[in-house]
């Protein structure tokens, strides 16, 4: 079974060598098996094509953006970053003091240091999980012969899926919390102007 | 005479592609001759106004040029602006039905219908009309049978204005290799032979709608990346406007008047002729000789004023291009160029608009009118295996959904997705032995499907009779290169192909499509006839009206005329010739008709001449003299 990285022809890495090698890989393959090129040539080739050619834009706009390029390279892996996504332990904390921050301005109340330093808080560790991710993913991309998808992986490729998978899931968590506060923090200012 | 061989990879006969730009008011077809894009010129031009006369019994009488013309006689059965009507119901378009001269018929459910004598059409039999002339041009031009076409529509068309259009083209006998969007294509003609690379956002606003794109070049792929609009904004808008300053300031002139269909008519296409002409004038002086009510409207009308009154629809165009930007991902300052197509981008006001938007002049050299069908054309190249170095990679403009628990739109395409696109969905039932399933389509933005647009409902039958939950039917919905949707279900278990019954909520199920078809062959000679007879009544009705104000003008003496040469005129054989003709236009005898047309223009020659010389020319020039 191909996934999106056969069907493009590149290697499963969570970034290219070549930032321009996946649209030029993209626009090579429309140009062999995009439905135009077969309008001539009769009904089972318009079909065939129609299908290939949506497989190539559905592989392109996968791998194209960062984020789910990289949720789609651990889920051929066996990595679901959305099954990960239960309150990490360590965050327990920190999520109930945003839930009672966001109910009190909710309330009305009007808040200000507290507020400012626990979106501090939330930025700092954000940013600590942005640079891991990032270094997993090097490490990840620094491996010459991957296991291929769907095969048993050496413990160091496990050990690296798996970290980056929880991070991945702590920053998205992390991210929600930041907007839910950004919102309730909107809203009051809404409800101020009232 | 020598055999016809033809050899594989010849030309053969009836092989041509065409590019059709099927307009709301203009319409064009276009074709690639040694590598260069061509407008199919007919008598009048390379521009076919979107605009069509039936008989009472529904023969075409006039296409084109002619059925303008008529309209200002023959309103109720003349129609135009029937682009805006498709994929449409009479719900969505009766607000705008008080300005038309035609009339709708008041059913709230399904595809807009247009009454005309004793029958109704769909916007698609009437679209049809129009491709099927556009059709003829080029086969009269070629000297073949054309069969084959590529045809535009508003990139912002959902699935159902894009399958009206396909429809109208095969009811017109066109297998329609490909539907494209006009932003797009008008790019191909933009950067075919400037070989660009560059982010280029297209601004397209025509006589009905408004569409704006941003696009992508890559030595030779168009890579649409977004594309908004909205398809019931357009030029139109802003005549109705000018049409409503008009008809206001009328009534103030006679209280009670109501204008009759011709009259509407008359004022349409005079506020069309004085908003083209303040695009190149600072002022024009609009002029309605209204004969039932004896005025005489006379009005100076300045390119300030008209501005005021577009400037609340242009505002609309607004929102859409930053909507663009967005979902391109990309900043203003990001385009490379700004490429104007559409008849309404020549209103100076409008360039101005979009160099305020985009901050930068926009690309205005290329003909508004041609760009789409020359691009069309490209395109029609391009599949037939012509031009073979570019490649257009376009999106779908709308999301696509289904309804699920609580009205909830459930995206399965999102908008600005590259085509074609395939999703898949899993299916079960809910009861024991449930054998069908129920699968509501929509198109649209908002969370709760009733804000959307419902495109069809697709029923799933024959499911094998199992306990609930047990059967599971994966759907796959593809969105094909024409943006149009095809959905096929497949049972996983038994791996049975399901069947599955579509009923479109704007448009035509095919069978409706066979038999409209089978009518037209049917229709096809009396159409012949129809529109023999109806040239023939226009320009009798043209030469007798001209007559008519001449002889009027010389009974007042606003044209005056020395003795000698008024009795030189034979007066009286000119009366017996008007009246003879009067009597025999409201039959439909076609041959009848034109030979009394001729007579009497052989009979006024002489006024006509006189009146020249009298250098009174101006009331006859245009008129009679020009037939």
């Amino acid at each position: 079974m191909n996934d999106h990285f056969d069907t493009l022809g590149i290697s499963h890495k969570f970034r290219d060598e070549d930032a321009a090698q996946l649209e030029r890989r993209f626009h090579e393959l429309q140009r062999r098996y995009h439905p135009d090129r077969s309008a001539t040539r009769g009904e089972t080739a318009v079909a065939e094509s129609l299908e290939h050619s949506s497989l190539i834009n559905q592989a392109y706009r996968t791998l194209r953006e960062p984020m789910s390029r990289a949720k789609y390279l651990l889920s051929i892996y066996g990595y679901s970053v959305e099954r990960s996504k239960q309150v990490p332990m360590d965050l327990l904390e920190l999520v109930m003091n945003v839930q009672e921050f966001v109910e009190q301005m909710e309330s009305g109340v009007k808040l200000g240091g507290e507020l400012l330093s626990i979106e501090q808080d939330l930025s700092t560790r954000i940013a600590v999980h942005k640079a891991e991710i990032d270094s997993l993913r090097d490490e990840w991309d620094n491996i010459t012969d991957h296991s291929a998808p769907g095969s048993e992986q050496r413990i160091e490729e496990q050990k690296i899926l798996e970290a980056l998978t929880r991070s991945l899931a702590t920053r998205s968590y992390l991210q929600t919390l930041y907007e839910t506060l950004a919102a309730a923090k909107e809203g009051k200012t809404l409800v101020l102007k009232h | 005479m020598p055999l016809q061989i033809s050899l594989p990879g010849q030309e053969q006969t009836g092989s041509k592609v065409v590019g059709i730009d099927l307009g709301t008011t203009n319409s064009l077809v276009a074709y690639v001759e040694a590598g260069e894009a061509k407008v199919i010129p007919g008598r009048d031009g390379g521009l076919v106004p979107s605009v069509v006369t039936l008989d009472d019994d529904g023969a075409v009488m006039a296409v084109g040029t002619p059925a303008k013309r008529r309209a200002l006689i023959d309103a109720g059965h003349t129609i135009y602006s029937v682009k805006r009507l498709m994929g449409k119901s009479y719900t969505d378009v009766k607000k705008d039905s008080g300005m038309l001269s035609y009339a709708l018929v008041p059913r709230e459910e399904g595809l807009v219908r247009v009454a005309i004598g004793n029958r109704e059409y769909t916007p698609i039999e009437l679209s049809s009309f129009v491709l099927k002339e556009l059709k003829e041009r080029a086969e009269k031009y070629f000297g073949e049978p054309v069969s084959k076409a590529v045809i535009t529509v508003p990139a912002y068309f959902n699935d159902s204005q894009r399958q009206a259009t396909k429809d109208a083209g095969r009811l017109a006998g066109l297998d329609v290799l490909r539907i494209v969007n006009e932003p797009t294509a008008a790019v191909l003609a933009y950067g075919l032979d400037k070989k660009k690379n560059g982010i280029v956002a297209i601004y397209d606003f025509g006589g009905g709608t408004f569409d704006v794109s941003i696009l992508k070049l890559t030595n030779g792929i168009f890579e649409v990346l977004s594309t908004n609009g909205n398809t019931y904004l357009g030029g139109d808008d802003i005549d109705r406007r000018l049409m409503e300053l008009f008809i206001s300031q009328l009534q103030r002139i006679e209280p009670n008047f109501a204008p009759t269909a011709e009259e509407l008519q008359q004022i349409r296409q005079e506020a069309e002729r004085a908003k083209i002409a303040l695009s190149e004038l600072q002022h024009v002086t609009v002029d309605l000789q209204l004969p039932r009510l004896a005025i005489n409207y006379k009005r100076n009308v300045s390119r300030g004023e008209l501005e005021m009154l577009a400037r609340p629809i242009l505002d609309k165009t607004k929102q859409p291009c930053i909507d663009a930007l967005a979902d391109a991902g990309i900043k203003a300052s990001g385009i490379d160029e700004v490429v104007l197509v559409g008849g309404s981008t020549r209103m100076p006001i409008v360039k101005q608009l979009v160099q305020e938007l985009f901050g930068r002049k926009p690309h205005d050299s290329l003909n508004p009118d041609e760009t789409v069908a020359l691009g069309a054309a490209i395109q029609a190249s391009v599949l037939s295996g012509g031009i073979s170095e570019i490649l257009l990679l376009d999106v779908t403009p709308l999301s696509l959904g289904i309804e699920t628990i609580g009205s909830m739109m459930s995206t399965i395409i999102s908008r600005n997705t590259t085509i074609p696109t395939i999703a898949k969905e899993a299916y079960t039932t809910f009861a024991d032995n449930q054998t069908g399933v129920e699968i509501n389509v929509f198109q649209g933005e908002r969370d709760l499907v009733q804000d959307n647009r419902h495109l069809a409902s697709f029923t799933l039958k024959g499911i094998p009779p199992l306990p609930a939950g047990a059967a599971k039917v994966e759907v796959t919905f593809m969105i094909d290169a024409d943006g149009i949707l095809h959905v096929s279900a497949l049972e996983t278990h038994t791996g049975i192909a399901q069947q599955i019954e579509v009923k479109p909520s704007y448009g035509l199920t095919d069978a409706e499509i066979e038999r409209m078809l089978r009518e037209s062959i049917l229709h096809a000679k009396e159409d012949i006839a129809a529109r023999r007879l109806g040239e023939a009544k226009t320009e009798g009705e043209r030469v007798a009206n001209a007559t008519e104000k001449v002889l009027g003008d010389i009974r007042r003496g606003e044209i005056s005329l020395s003795k000698e040469s008024l009795a030189s005129l034979k007066v009286d054989q000119i009366i017996d010739s008007l009246y003879a003709l009067r009597k025999v236009l409201s039959t439909d005898d076609a041959k009848e008709i034109k030979a009394l047309t001729e007579m009497l223009e052989e009979v006024t020659e002489p006024m006509a001449h006189e009146i020249l010389n009298a250098s009174v020319s101006q009331a006859l020039t245009g008129k009679v003299l020009s037939s």
